[in-house]
């Protein structure tokens, strides 16, 4: 047996740990360190972009100008996008992998803990170097976080923020060469491919979109840089260049960008459903198809962006149709989810609260994507409130509602407690409730035509946008629940968290003390497929 | 970390299969940064 | 500016004027699902948007039938399906409780259940798509029309010129719209003044408001040439139910075939700089007669002024003097 050697760590654990502060954050090659601090940044990145969306949300609360001047809410929607997407929701997701690939694959650290260390410490700096433009004469970027040329060559700050996406994007390629190569080459003897975890299946799926198309996000970011301080003209037409042909490349990047932000959601909650349902996940192999699928799918679909730049009808047709598709391996995902939970035997604590909102609300975020499909329709409702509605829904209620459920459901496999199941249910509450306050009205607002990032609306806006406003200031709030939860259950907790943590819980990283020794599996695990959450892949 | 494996097959195993892999990823992610200007050159 | 960049719109299909008649069928019929928000939408046909408005507008032109009733059938589609999965998803949680000592089942799959539940949505798909495919076919065909107008962005404001009217093309008649005076002064922050105040016939007009309407005939097909002088803006009046991209260097090209006379209001869709939320599009539908009558007064108006000459290419470059020869051809 395996854990047998792991368990003579357990009441040494941290004889492996290096003992100074500095050694052992900032030179730390250790993949659990470097999960926690990925986690951290983001939760520090969650709240910066969500103060920004505060200041939004507080300047739309009423018609009227009354607390920033336009340049400066522009710059506002940039920054919160931008930092929630490459600050907190990214980085979230690495973090998660980071601390459960290796625990759950059986292997003794990352492949290249090295690189691990270096693809994290590069995104202070990234972010250093982005949120400084803030208190620059010029401001921020203020062309949205797409960065659309001619816009975006107007500002200023373009270089700053062009480099620091450089960062962001050489941190996120090292962060996913280093995950596939864990997944392909560290697996513990016996851990097959098709017996791997969700959640692993999702992330090495994911990390293949990053290298596909976090260059390409490169390539579009250098050509701006170029065509403003070097004189070419890709995007310019007085030069020749086009400004449609950047948003053909930044939407190549952009689209998969979005899975990327979704698929290890996807997995978190392929392994949070069948955990508290206690019973083995509905169609495994079904589930690997589909995401596969919809990383497919992600790359042929980018021009649904695009539709009201004038594409030719032929373009609009093949985009159209390849987005419908997409909702047939999501609903399939969906499906599976709900037969998992049938013929179970469940119990509601706070992860699976949040496994279930997410089913439920980014289904809701995945009928508004369809909506937007259909091309006629999306005349009307493009850059509308209805868009940011939508991907609220499918990036709040979806991405960041499964990273707050996987942070319940693994904490105490992280810190060795439990955290307060009281605090963390009023948590619950007050974000599914607040989230919807938020952004179920911003339907409404952009199907009555009011557009997206514009600081001030005509007053037939109000009642709806005071009403979000509302919900957003509730939901910024409850997030400070959140926070006290995690901080409590990580220093001050008292109850113990027992090595399986939950009742159903199967696989290898349950296998392991609470919590988690700095190393595991130093002697690969001998696995047997009744342990493991998808040990028996007849189906 | 690996060095702490005892079995060092394995171990051999894999630090060939990780060199592979970073190899072959790497030459991706150089030919996908290439495409992109690649694709805005093919376009005009 | 090369003339290579110039994109020229979208393929024509060889179809003359087909869509009217069987969107307005539907439109006559009063298939809506959402009665409240047809409720708001009656009671006030100018006004545009309705405070509490719930669903789109279903528009006054031959063709925004068309997003209008797609969005009500796939928003039906939504409301079916999510009933089905979330009401059992809600019976699930009830009845496999654990604490109503519900005993976990072993299976983890079903051949049947698995196929079913992936033919059905795309079955529903192709009909969905087979609906849009139509819309989209019928938004693309701008042969036959009877009238030009030249759309063109700045940072923050519009331009139209009046190209082509009934095969004679017209020159000299195009201006300047931006937003009003009075939102104007309204919308500086800290102005103290007070955004409900801005109203014009009794409708609250602040930020959807312009010095000079873009008037236009109605029964009349219109086509759109879009431009823009700067950064790309969008230019979108719901009524009309599209928005199109006003793009440097490219030429855009839209069509609209209005109903009823009104004051249609609408905003840029394209974040465009810092008064990107400041730059409203009106539209003045008239009569045939009313606007015969405009635009021999706009004629007249400009004729002495030898400064407006050639007003299709007043913003003087070479891309946006290929859309009125291309508007020759249409």
């Amino acid at each position: 047996m395996a854990h047998e050697a792991t368990h003579d760590h357990h009441d040494d654990h941290h004889h492996h740990a290096p003992q100074g502060f500095f050694q052992r954050w900032v030179m730390s090659t250790n993949h659990k360190d470097i999960g926690t601090l990925y986690l951290v940044f983001s939760l520090l990145m969650f709240f910066i972009g969500g103060s920004f969306a505060m200041v939004i949300r507080a300047e739309l609360f009423k018609p009227g100008l009354d607390l920033v001047q336009p340049y400066f809410f522009n710059q506002m929607t940039t920054m919160h996008a931008l930092v929630m997407i490459f600050g907190a929701i990214m980085p979230a997701f690495v973090g998660l992998g980071n601390w459960m690939i290796p625990l759950m694959i059986g292997a003794p650290d990352m492949a290249l803990p090295r690189m691990n260390n270096l693809s994290f410490w590069i995104l202070p700096f990234a972010f250093t170097l982005m949120l400084s433009t803030l208190f620059m004469a010029g401001g921020g970027p203020a062309g949205g976080w797409t960065m659309y040329p001619p816009l975006s060559l107007q500002s200023d700050s373009l270089a700053y923020v062009v480099f620091a996406i450089h960062l962001m994007g050489i941190s996120s390629i090292m962060g996913a060469i280093n995950i596939i190569a864990t997944i392909l080459n560290m697996r513990a003897p016996g851990m097959d491919l098709l017996k791997m975890p969700v959640f692993v299946w999702s992330w090495l799926i994911t990390a293949f979109l990053l290298i596909a198309v976090m260059p390409v996000l490169a390539g579009a970011v250098t050509m701006l840089l170029t065509d403003k301080y070097f004189g070419t003209s890709f995007f310019n037409p007085g030069g020749g260049g086009d400004p449609v042909l950047y948003q053909h490349v930044f939407w190549f990047f952009g689209h998969p960008e979005v899975y990327i932000m979704i698929l290890p959601a996807f997995g978190i909650i392929s392994e949070i459903i069948p955990t508290f349902a206690r019973k083995p996940i509905f169609g495994y192999r079904a589930m690997v198809y589909a995401i596969a699928s919809i990383a497919f799918l992600s790359f042929i679909v980018w021009a649904h962006h695009m539709f009201a730049v004038g594409l030719p009808l032929g373009a609009d047709i093949f985009f159209m149709y390849a987005t419908m598709l997409i909702a047939v391996p999501t609903g399939v995902k969906v499906f599976n989810w709900v037969a998992t939970m049938w013929g179970g035997s469940m119990t509601f604590e706070t992860p699976m609260l949040f496994a279930i909102a997410f089913v439920i609300l980014f289904t809701i975020g995945g009928f508004s994507g369809l909506m937007l499909a259909m091309v006629p329709a999306d005349f009307q409702y493009h850059d509308t409130y209805f868009v940011v509605a939508h991907f609220h829904y499918v990036l709040v209620t979806g991405a960041a509602f499964a990273i707050m459920g996987a942070t319940y459901f693994w904490l105490p496999k992280w810190t060795g407690h439990m955290y307060s199941e009281f605090w963390g249910k009023v948590h619950f509450w007050c974000s599914v409730v607040f989230v919807n306050v938020l952004f179920f009205p911003q339907h409404f607002l952009g199907l009555a035509g009011m557009p997206r990032r514009i600081p001030d609306y005509n007053v037939a806006f109000a009642n709806f946008n005071m009403i979000s406003s509302i919900g957003g200031f509730l939901f910024g709030a409850s997030q400070l629940i959140f926070l006290g939860v995690v901080v409590h259950c990580a220093f001050f907790a008292k109850k113990k968290a027992t090595d399986r943590v939950w009742e159903g819980a199967k696989g290898l990283e349950w296998t392991v003390p609470s919590p988690a020794p700095h190393h595991t599996f130093e002697v690969p695990p001998v696995v047997r497929d009744e342990e493991l959450a998808h040990g028996h892949t007849d189906d | 970390m690996a060095s702490h494996t005892a079995n060092g097959q394995i171990e051999q195993k894999r630090r060939h299969g990780v060199r592979r892999t970073v190899t072959v990823l790497a030459i991706v992610v150089g030919a996908f940064y290439l495409l992109s200007f690649a694709q805005i050159l093919l376009m005009k | 500016m090369t003339s290579g960049s110039i994109r020229t719109g979208r393929i024509e299909p060889n179809q003359h004027r087909t869509p009217p008649g069987r969107w307005a069928g539907i439109r006559r019929a009063g298939a809506v699902s959402l009665a409240l928000a047809l409720a708001l939408c009656s009671g006030l046909a100018q006004a545009n948007p309705e405070p509490g408005q719930l669903n789109l507008t279903r528009g006054v032109t031959t063709w925004s039938e068309v997003p209008y009733f797609l969005n009500n059938v796939v928003l039906g589609v939504c409301v079916v399906i999510g009933i089905l999965v979330f009401g059992a998803m809600f019976i699930a949680m009830f009845r496999f409780r654990k604490s109503r000592g519900a005993v976990p089942e072993k299976w983890s799959h079903n051949t049947m259940v698995e196929v079913i539940w992936t033919t059905i949505p795309v079955l529903i798909l192709v009909a969905l798509a087979w609906l849009a495919t139509g819309g989209l076919v019928s938004f693309a065909d701008t042969t036959g029309s009877q009238m030009t107008i030249k759309v063109t962005g700045y940072q923050w404001k519009w331009r139209y010129d009046y190209v082509d009217y009934l095969g004679k093309p017209i020159s000299k008649v195009g201006y300047m719209s931006k937003l009003d005076a009075l939102s104007d002064k309204t919308r500086q922050l800290h102005s103290g003044l007070d955004p409900y105040a801005v109203t014009t016939d009794g409708y609250n007009t602040y930020l959807i408001n312009v010095d000079k309407p873009l008037v236009l005939p109605i029964h009349t097909k219109i086509r759109f040439v879009i431009t823009s002088d700067d950064v790309i803006h969008s230019w979108w009046v719901p009524q009309f139910g599209w928005k199109m991209d006003a793009i440097p260097g490219i030429v855009n090209t839209a069509w609209t075939n209005i109903n009823e006379t009104g004051t249609y209001r609408g905003q840029c869709a394209e974040l465009c700089g810092q008064d990107h939320g400041f730059m409203p599009i009106v539209v003045k539908a008239v009569s045939q007669e009313d606007f015969a009558k405009w635009l021999a007064d706009q004629q007249q108006a400009s004729a002495p002024a030898p400064a407006a000459a050639s007003s299709a290419a007043a913003p003087a470059s070479a891309q946006t003097a290929a859309a009125p020869a291309k508007a020759g051809n249409g």
